[in-house]
């Protein structure tokens, strides 16, 4: 057991479908191919599944392409683009392990000898991250063998994935991979299919100075590489310090939905960033950049920060619902400038029965949708003032009742306050002599007088009463003792 | 005999399990029992001796003081027990000195800010579903569809949703568990719809203890 990890450790990540994947999935997509300079030629590198049903493949004219279907969208090929992919493919892989290496143009791969015991094996490991790549919407082969360049070449063989347990089975199964998937330039190639070898078997017979001298020495060092005869150091990949992404779609976008699908890669993409770093964010700043041009942004603002993609799929989704696309969107972007150790206990979706407070989650949806100054609580202040004597206080996610707040002031003793008070006292008419609200108020005999606040400059001084209008309400009354003595509304009992 | 017997026994069954069926004038005791109101005449007046739980609860009254008097008990109790209690779209500042003299645990009181009133029945329908132990809510009208999808989400969280609202806003029918009518003096109750009963007119509110500090 021990020997089989040290041995069996590359995973090599292919995508076969890079070029047209690395454009972001829409939700409804056309027939769609990408195009390359290939010699003189425009040709189809290659397409989406709608073209091919219209008969174009890989290799075919641009020309050609024309006459099959004026319908199919050409894209030429953007290595940036495809590079930028695989970053963010190898950002991602930050969970899995911290030995990432890039493979351009259409490979990751990743050290995972490390990695075996974390997730209980070969198999939950691979299963889990065939379900993410899934999920990122990439086709992949996989493939992992004891070294790099042996595990990336069995990635891009056709078949299903493969582990190479050990060089035995690495040398049988190298023998089997066509010459035409080498690296080598296509006078080699036909060369070497003058003489008649096919496969990588039939070249592994000849003596190695004959290869070198007809081949170049840097093709027989990389013979040694695939077979693990020499060193292969990979430079491991960095991954930046800040989370920012942007994705081009193939089609424009006019809907929430489906921007929202579109958004879900990059918030994967981000998960993955997060967990490489055990880190959480609280801020992401979204970027759409409209067809005509014309860029709109918004932030998703978060009270806990998060790093689960399905929960921050969740929030997004209440807050593109309340967002009015001005114009079609071309481009998602999405930046993270800050991130946050990851919570202790990590918020699940689901309420635990008994809770004492409503679960976070919640808070964070009504927020997402009603707005950052939806929520709010009210706090007693010790202050003889009435409109002094709460405030509006945040919304901690984590309620921790804090003893002024549960404790009553102690002055209450004989205190009556109305439940609910005016945001601003409210001038009362007089008329027969007596304050008047919907008729006559009647003023219960007790009075309070409040006096206060005479040292930071706004004094009150005020006789409130109780009173009680025609139809029953109680009302919360004051009269000024100073100016022109008026009577004030401020509150209902 | 005995076949007599059995119809009888099914037929009380059938009752005791029966939605929509009800014998007048009796409760069923096994039922779940409700949320004191904190007034004993108006607990039995209702099925389960208080406000029901998972399920909406219309309060119509001319002013928003009268019915908050009538609540303020429950509100109380609720956030004693560490139930949290939220206030979509509020008419006016809830006074945090008046709930506090009367028991209200501040820190488990939540006000949801709403810009309209399509967002604070989503608001309600949310923390209902959540499992908040009260929600509250003044909306401008009551339409069917709303009051449904209240009251389903009030079934899913097991908490109450109470309405509070004009008298002439309010249709005939309705879907919710419970309706009453208070006075703007929070002083005495009709219950207009209830499960379980007729309507009672003129019920006085009267505290279990008359050291309340409400007049």
């Amino acid at each position: 057991m021990f020997r089989y990890l040290k041995i069996m450790r590359w995973l090599a990540i292919h995508f076969p479908l890079l070029a047209l994947e690395s454009l972001a999935p829409a939700e409804s997509a056309e027939p769609l191919a990408i195009t390359e300079l290939q010699g003189a030629q425009q040709r189809i590198l290659v397409c989406n599944s709608l073209a091919t049903e219209l008969g174009v493949a890989a290799g075919m004219r641009i020309g050609a392409v024309r006459a099959l279907s004026a319908g199919v969208r050409l894209v030429a090929r953007d290595k940036q683009r495809e590079l930028a992919a695989l970053e963010a493919v190898a950002t991602w892989s930050g969970t899995f392990t911290s030995q990432v290496s890039l493979d351009p143009p259409w490979g990751v791969l990743l050290e995972l000898a490390g990695s075996l015991r974390l997730f209980g094996g070969i198999d939950p490991l691979l299963s889990r991250l065939e379900d993410g790549l899934q999920a990122l919407d990439y086709r992949t082969r996989l493939c992992l063998a004891p070294t790099p360049a042996g595990a990336m070449l069995l990635a891009r063989t056709d078949g299903p994935g493969r582990l190479v347990r050990d060089r035995a089975m690495l040398h049988r199964s190298l023998a089997e991979v066509p010459l035409r998937l080498l690296p080598l330039q296509p006078d080699r190639q036909r060369a070497l299919q003058e003489i008649g070898l096919e496969r990588l078997g039939d070249l592994l017979q000849l003596p190695m100075a004959g290869l070198e001298r007809r081949l170049g020495s840097g093709f027989v060092r990389y013979l040694q590489r695939l077979l693990g005869d020499v060193p292969d150091p990979r430079a491991r990949f960095q991954p930046p310090q800040r989370f920012q992404r942007r994705l081009e779609l193939p089609a424009e976008v006019g809907s929430s939905p489906a921007l929202l699908f579109a958004a879900r890669r990059l918030l994967l993409e981000l998960a993955g960033f997060l967990s490489a770093r055990r880190s959480a964010t609280q801020c992401l700043e979204w970027v759409l950049r409209h067809s005509d041009g014309g860029e709109s942004r918004f932030q998703l603002r978060l009270m806990l920060p998060q790093h689960d993609p399905a929960i921050l799929q969740s929030l997004l989704q209440e807050r593109l619902e309340q967002l009015r696309l001005t114009a079609p969107v071309r481009e998602l972007g999405l930046l993270v400038r800050v991130i946050e150790p990851m919570p202790e206990r990590p918020l699940s979706l689901l309420r635990e029965p008994g809770t004492a407070t409503l679960e976070p989650l919640l808070l964070e949806r009504l927020q997402a949708r009603l707005g950052e100054d939806s929520l709010s609580r009210v706090q007693w202040v010790a202050e003889h003032r009435p409109e002094r004597a709460w405030r509006k206080s945040t919304v901690m996610v984590d309620v921790s009742a804090s003893p002024e707040e549960t404790t009553p002031p102690h002055f209450t003793h004989g205190l009556r306050r109305p439940l609910w008070l005016l945001p601003a006292p409210e001038p009362l008419r007089i008329k027969e002599g007596w304050p008047w609200w919907r008729g006559r108020l009647y003023l219960e005999p007790e009075r309070e007088r409040i006096e206060s606040g005479w040292w930071d400059g706004e004094p009150v001084l005020r006789d409130y009463f109780i009173a009680r209008a025609p139809g029953g309400e109680q009302l919360w009354i004051y009269r000024e003792l100073q100016a022109a003595r008026r009577w004030f509304l401020h509150g209902f009992f | 005999m005995k076949a007599i017997r059995s119809d009888r026994i099914e037929v009380a069954e059938l009752l005791r399990q029966g939605s929509g069926l009800w014998r007048g004038g009796e409760f069923y005791p096994d039922r779940e029992s409700g949320i004191a109101t904190g007034f004993p005449p108006l607990d039995r007046h209702l099925a389960g001796h208080g406000w029901p739980r998972g399920a909406v609860v219309e309060i119509l009254s001319d002013h928003p003081g009268g019915a908050m008097v009538l609540l303020l008990p429950a509100l109380a109790t609720l956030s004693q027990e560490a139930k949290q209690i939220v206030l979509v779209a509020p008419p006016y500042i809830p006074y945090a000195p008046g709930l506090l003299i009367n028991g209200v645990d501040l820190t488990r009181l939540l006000l949801v800010h709403s810009r309209n009133e399509e967002e604070s029945l989503w608001a309600l329908e949310q923390v209902l579903s959540a499992g908040c132990g009260a929600a509250l809510g003044w909306p401008q009208a009551l339409h069917r569809t709303a009051l449904r999808r209240l009251q389903l989400a009030a079934e899913r969280g097991g908490g109450v949703g109470f309405l509070l609202c004009r008298p002439r806003l309010v249709r005939e029918s309705s879907p919710a568990a419970l309706r009453l009518r208070v006075t703007a003096a929070g002083n005495k109750v009709d219950i207009l719809k209830r499960r379980g009963g007729w309507p009672v007119e003129g019920v006085a509110l009267q505290r279990e203890r008359e050291a309340g500090s409400i007049g």
